[in-house]
């Protein structure tokens, strides 16, 4: 979708090439993120996308095709540009700065005024309330959100985002990260995503473009990148915990274990010691009759039970919950919380889906590690 | 000296000569508005806006020559007369507009540009919608400031016979007739402070629409 040829970018005089020799693709679909520290060519690569510098030497293909061989403009037309200080036009209504590119392509009034609607909703914000202010009544976030807003305006297949998110405060930018990995869960656009923060990137990115010096050292996916760094400069610059933050990208059904027996509550002592002798496990998980979870029992309280019934009140609640979304990260932070080794995970309507161990992470991780590492240099791989 | 003569000046010769002061004032404000507004976007557009600091600079060191010999100076090469008069008044007059439509559009946020150019806006559209507009507000003050300045300096035209309040002021200084002198001083700053009254409310309301 987005190819870059071996694409070098020199200023004039100077002696070093701000971009060098880069090549990458980038799919359909997907979020690209450029990191590195400061310097090192990753705003250089975007604005070389849409033509705002030209490459000293090497291509760079849209959609299959060579950007130099379109018009400037029309390029730029079909390119979501959004930059960290927004750029937004001081002198123009939330309205008017969405309307933008769509009032260039010439778009009817009708047109443009249900758009920009739609997307002002897309983004977060009330249209009624919003589309009439200047940016100077906007807070920070908003005033992203109009950027966003703007970007996707004529819906370009490609967006170009520089550190779009860098300028506001930490739990904004939370909030704009989620909004935006949401958005594009449905706008499914391709993205190139510069930033400088390796956090931001690992959550953003489907593939994560680390550069140094104008070099790109490592594209690969956050977890790759994360298990098995390619040298010493990306490992140092992913940061020591990088075992922690790989488990924030893996899911809790990665580790999960679904081989639990389940009794209905209305059920007979007979069936639940039935199930605790055909299981190795000393619990048993408990539900209702429209199978919500309600708790559970102990091997050694369902033995106390004498009636046939009696057992009921042995039943425990889960202290706490996942939902199969969270993340390893997640669900450790929650077993160090509750000061327990077994969390269970459920969907949302209470249905149980299995339970997550601590030993069973610190496993995970562990063989993720050897996997990724063949030598034995075990640098962060946990024991 | 006393009221009733400063009225009976201003009463005979006073109108007339105000409404032929402001007419030196308006031709030489309006060419130079005309002149000034597309020399100085010339000079923000590439090749020239890589000097476009060093004109600016230029532009305030022209600002300091007195306004007496810009009038000096065209007397020997284009002789006496309303024209003469009106040619010095526009080039003193053209030095702040240039200066503030200049200023004001190099002082436009390079980000906003960014974006804009990003988007896919042609460079005249650039222009037209976002350059101007957002440097307007300077530009009007830079009229404003030409406007009193060439009220001010067009009381010199009389000396080139060129017409205008200079007159009562100069017979008076001439004549010793202090009446003549305070009322034509009187009207010329009357003039001015109206004439800057005037612009600065287009100005404050052309700032309420466009400051970002
Ligand atoms: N317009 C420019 N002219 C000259 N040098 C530039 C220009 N833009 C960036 N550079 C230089 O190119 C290198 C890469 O810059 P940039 O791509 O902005 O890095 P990053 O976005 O990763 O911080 C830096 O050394 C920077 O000084
Ligand atoms: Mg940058």
């Amino acid at each position: 979708m987005i190819r870059f040829k071996n694409v070098t970018k020199r200023y004039p005089g100077m002696v070093r090439s701000a971009v060098d020799g880069l090549s990458l693709e980038v799919n359909q679909g997907e979020t690209c993120v450029f990191v590195g520290p400061s310097g090192c060519g990753k705003t250089t690569t975007l604005k070389m996308v849409n033509r705002i510098f030209e490459p000293t030497s090497g291509e760079i293909l849209v959609n299959g095709e060579n950007i130099l061989s379109q018009d400037q403009d029309t390029l730029r037309q079909g390119i979501g540009y959004v930059i960290q200080k927004t750029g937004l036009f001081p002198h123009y209504t939330v309205f008017e700065n969405v309307a933008t590119v769509p009032r260039l392509l010439g778009w009817d009034h009708q047109r443009i005024n249900s758009r920009v609607h739609e997307l002002l909703r897309l983004v977060g914000l009330d249209p009624d309330e919003n589309a009439h202010k200047y940016p100077r009544e906007l807070s920070g976030g908003q005033s992203q959100r109009v950027g966003v807003a703007r970007a996707l305006a004529a819906d370009p297949p490609v967006m170009l985002m520089d550190e779009p998110f860098g300028a506001v405060d930490p739990i904004t930018r939370t909030q704009l990260q989620n909004e935006f990995l949401t958005l594009q869960q449905k706008v499914r656009k391709t993205i190139c995503f510069v930033t400088h923060d390796i956090d931001e990137a690992i959550k953003m990115g489907n593939r994560i473009a680390i550069m140094n010096n104008g070099r790109l050292v490592q594209y690969d996916t956050p977890e790759k990148l994360l298990l098995a760094p390619a040298d010493d400069f990306v490992a140092e610059f992913i940061g020591s915990d990088r075992s922690l933050k790989v488990l924030s990208l893996l899911p809790v059904p990665k580790v999960l274990k679904r081989q639990f027996r389940v009794v209905k509550e209305t059920a007979e002592l007979e069936t639940v010691r039935a199930s605790f002798d055909a299981t190795e496990r000393n619990r048993l998980v408990i539900e209702d009759e429209n199978s919500n979870v309600v708790g559970y029992v102990t091997r050694g309280d369902a033995g106390k039970a004498s009636s046939a019934r009696g057992w009921n009140r042995f039943i425990k609640p889960f202290p706490t919950t996942l939902p199969p979304e969270a993340t390893l990260r997640d669900a450790l932070a929650v077993m160090l919380q509750h000061d327990v080794g077994a969390i269970p995970v459920m969907e949302h309507t209470r249905k149980f889906l299995g339970m997550v161990y601590l030993d069973d992470i610190r496993s995970y991780v562990g063989e993720a590690y050897q996997e990724s590492e063949p030598e034995p240099a075990g640098e962060g791989a946990p024991s | 000296m006393n009221w009733h003569r400063l009225i009976e000046v201003v009463r005979l010769e006073g109108l007339q000569l105000t409404a032929q002061h402001l007419e030196l004032v308006g031709i030489s404000l309006s060419i130079a508005i005309a002149v000034a507004i597309p020399v100085g976007i010339l000079v923000t557009r590439p090749p020239f806006n890589k000097w476009s600091l060093q004109i600016l600079a230029f532009l305030n060191t022209a600002q300091g020559v007195p306004s007496l010999a810009v009038v000096a100076i065209f007397l020997p090469i284009m002789g006496i007369g309303r024209v003469p008069s009106l040619f010095a008044l526009t080039i003193y007059a053209l030095l702040p507009i240039a200066r503030n439509v200049i200023a004001g559009i190099e002082g436009v946020d390079p980000d906003v540009l960014e974006a804009a150019r990003g988007m896919g806006m042609s460079r005249g559209r650039v222009l037209t919608r976002i350059e101007l507009p957002l440097a307007l507000p300077v530009i009007i003050a830079g009229v404003q400031t030409s406007a009193v300045l060439t009220v001010g300096t067009a009381t010199l035209a009389h000396l080139i016979a060129g017409g205008g309040l200079g007159r009562l002021i100069f017979s008076g200084i001439s004549m010793h007739r202090p009446d003549y002198i305070i009322a034509g001083s009187l009207m010329t700053a009357a003039l001015a402070i109206l004439i800057d009254q005037v612009i600065g409310l287009i100005h404050r309301w052309i700032s309420a629409r466009y400051s970002g």
